[in-house]
């Protein structure tokens, strides 16, 4: 067992799965920056979305013996291993994004946002809006039942988690109407979304409202519908396909910015590592952490929330990305 | 007359196999005779088309390049992220830092397959992780937009053709395929290029020089994917730094050569069997969601059956002209 570092600094162990997504970067950004309002040291590891490299960086995070760890689990399973090393080195252990459900390993807290909620918000916002262009009320389950036309449901990577919650969320908000629901899978990636999205519009071209699983998803959509309609047509325009996205990138941002995609239900990268660490203060400081599941926020981001909060959106206030 | 249509067998049959992919699809969909089928087949795959034209020089020659739909990525970066980083740069002189890039991966793959002689299998692998690490670092692992018109111009310009928009990389595909055809067949370089693929001995005991025509594949290939790079960026209108990972488009390359006719080990096949081959994975890719079969599974299961297709098809054919 190594030593604990010289000169009474605390070390947080930082134990991220990847910086391959904004959302990543901007957990990462929250976590350091409030480690080091704290005084802490952070001790970072990046996992590259390998379970087997992020339980060699636990195990190493556990030798140079850390005070705490926060992990971003590289996969939920694998995860169990990590959380047992840190156990037995007595190093509370920390989880954002991603839930731990052992008996045999013991997560200090969990800190999270409800994929399943938001996939009902941003579905529920796309529902609302058909709604109302069809003068319907979407607060009346019999107005719903006679909302008719066609929705797709944009996947993202159907074996990932996030999109299986944010799956169950958007079903269950559509099939409480009497669309009919199309699927396609967009893999989170804009080119793959952009190429699935573009037979699909030619053959259904009485689509009304795409409801998509993440950012990425959105925009390939928007550049499909670009591609098959040649524009974008006037926010009040029937004939307009009403476009939802998820996470809040920054692309996202812009395009609602200028009214060109509908919505975005952003999460809060930035607050969840902020959290993680006030959670970690608490039990270094001898306590116990407020809950051992603490859900973060999510918000609907429309052309109005997008102006009105310009700067103060966590993509917005990234900082190691190019802008 | 027969020995024409067992040469082109591969050829032929794929042709079948397409013209019964077009019937059903037709029968499940009307929209599917339309031109603007054809019109956006073109619009979203060419850029594969143009890899897999990259692809067929080098498989001819008996080699193999598994970087290069991340180095296309990478192609794309350096371009997009010139344009960031320098907003007063002539885009023209970014595209040309795109095409030096290309040229000098080209180069490294060529050079250390040609002259050192490592096998290209392990070169083409180390450069395509290396070329990932260096467009993460490029891209911050963030779409670059605002694009100059330059670089939308290749991927976005249309004309009017039989009342549908057709994008100007339908021209660029088939003129790129067909000078290709006539360097393949009609050139000295061609000729040399199949004898270094048939036997890489005999073609140096007869005074080729062997590793000058290798290289010379990597970097025709180098050409092709500096053009998709400049496609992709104004098919999805920004460079967008997931392009390489979400979808296989170094095995959809190699899938399309090898169900095109091109022999794995070199020396046997062409560009004609490639155009097939791109004509046959566009029409699925595209086809399958016009018809309402969407799921990602299939997609995956088709790319390796294609390539593992071709795979037995090249075997069967040699073994057949040996015996023949």
């Amino acid at each position: 067992m190594g030593s604990p570092p010289a000169g009474g600094v605390k070390v947080v162990g930082v134990a991220l799965t990847s910086r391959n997504h904004n959302f990543f970067i901007g957990m990462e950004q929250g976590i350091t920056e409030e480690l080091a309002a704290q005084g802490y040291k952070a001790d970072i590891q990046i996992a590259e979305d390998s379970a087997p490299t992020q339980q060699q960086q636990i195990d190493t995070l556990a030798r140079k013996g850390v005070n705490a760890i926060i992990m971003v689990p590289a996969g939920a399973k694998e995860a169990i291993a990590c959380v047992e090393i840190a156990n037995k080195a007595n190093i509370p252990i920390f989880c954002i994004d991603r839930r731990v459900t052992d008996p045999s390993a013991k997560v200090a807290s969990t800190i999270e946002t409800d994929n399943k909620a938001m996939g009902e918000e941003a579905a529920k916002y796309g529902v609302a809006l058909l709604c109302k262009r069809k003068g319907l009320d979407p607060n009346k389950p019999e107005d719903l039942q006679k909302l008719t036309g066609k929705v797709v449901h944009l996947w993202g990577k159907p074996e990932a988690s996030s999109a299986q919650d944010r799956a169950e969320g958007i079903d269950k908000v559509l099939k409480q109407t009497g669309l009919t629901v199309l699927k396609a899978f967009g893999n989170f990636s804009a080119k793959t979304s952009q190429e699935e999205m573009a037979p699909l519009l030619t053959a259904n071209p009485n689509i009304e409202l795409i409801v998509c699983h993440n950012d990425d998803n959105a925009i390939g959509a928007y550049n499909a519908i670009l591609d098959i309609k040649k524009a974008r047509e006037a926010a009040n325009d029937p004939k307009r396909i009403i476009l939802i996205g998820m996470d809040g990138n920054q692309p996202a941002i812009e395009k609602i910015r200028a009214g060109e995609i509908e919505a975005t239900v952003s999460q809060e990268p930035l607050e969840m590592g902020k959290e993680t660490v006030k959670q970690v203060k608490k039990v270094l400081d001898g306590g116990q952490p407020d809950k051992p599941y603490i859900p973060i926020r999510h918000t609907l981001i429309t052309q109005k929330e997008a102006n009105e909060m310009k700067g103060k959106l966590w993509s917005d206030q990234l900082k190691s990305t190019a802008k | 007359m027969k020995e024409f249509l067992l040469k082109r067998l591969p050829q032929i049959s794929l042709a079948v196999l397409i013209l019964l992919l077009m019937i059903a699809l037709a029968s499940k969909q009307s929209l599917f005779l339309q031109s603007a089928t054809a019109a956006q087949i073109f619009k979203y795959y060419s850029p594969m088309a143009m890899l897999a034209l990259g692809m067929t020089f080098i498989i001819l020659t008996g080699g193999i390049d598994l970087s290069v739909g991340f180095v296309m990525m990478l192609v794309m970066f350096v371009m997009a992220g010139q344009m960031r980083d320098h907003p007063q740069m002539s885009p023209l002189l970014a595209l040309l830092w795109g095409l030096g890039a290309a040229v000098v991966v080209g180069l490294i793959n060529g050079v250390s397959v040609a002259y050192a002689r490592i096998p290209a299998f392990i070169v083409t692998l180390a450069v395509m992780v290396a070329s990932y690490g260096v467009t993460s670092l490029i891209s911050k692992n963030q779409a670059i937009g605002d694009l100059p018109p330059l670089f939308l111009w290749l991927g976005k310009t249309e004309f009017r053709f039989l009342g549908a928009d057709f994008p100007i990389m339908s021209l660029v595909v088939i003129g790129t395929f067909g000078l290709s055809a006539l360097l393949l067949n009609k050139t000295r370089f061609g000729r040399h290029l199949y004898a270094v693929g048939s036997n890489r001995e005999a073609a140096r005991l007869s005074g080729i020089n062997v590793p000058r025509i290798e290289l010379a594949a990597y970097l025709l290939s180098a050409l092709c994917l500096w053009i998709a790079a400049w496609m992709q960026m104004g098919i999805n209108r920004s460079a967008d730094p997931k392009v390489a990972l979400s979808d296989n488009l170094e095995l959809n390359a190699i899938a399309i050569v090898v169900i095109g006719g091109t022999s794995l080990m070199g020396g046997r096949g062409g560009v004609s069997g490639t155009a097939l081959g791109a004509l046959l994975l566009s029409l699925i890719f595209y086809g399958l969601p016009l018809v309402g079969i969407v799921e990602p599974s299939y997609k995956k299961m088709i790319q390796g059956g294609i390539i593992f297709l071709g795979a037995i098809f090249d075997t069967l054919q040699r073994r057949f002209n040996k015996s023949g």
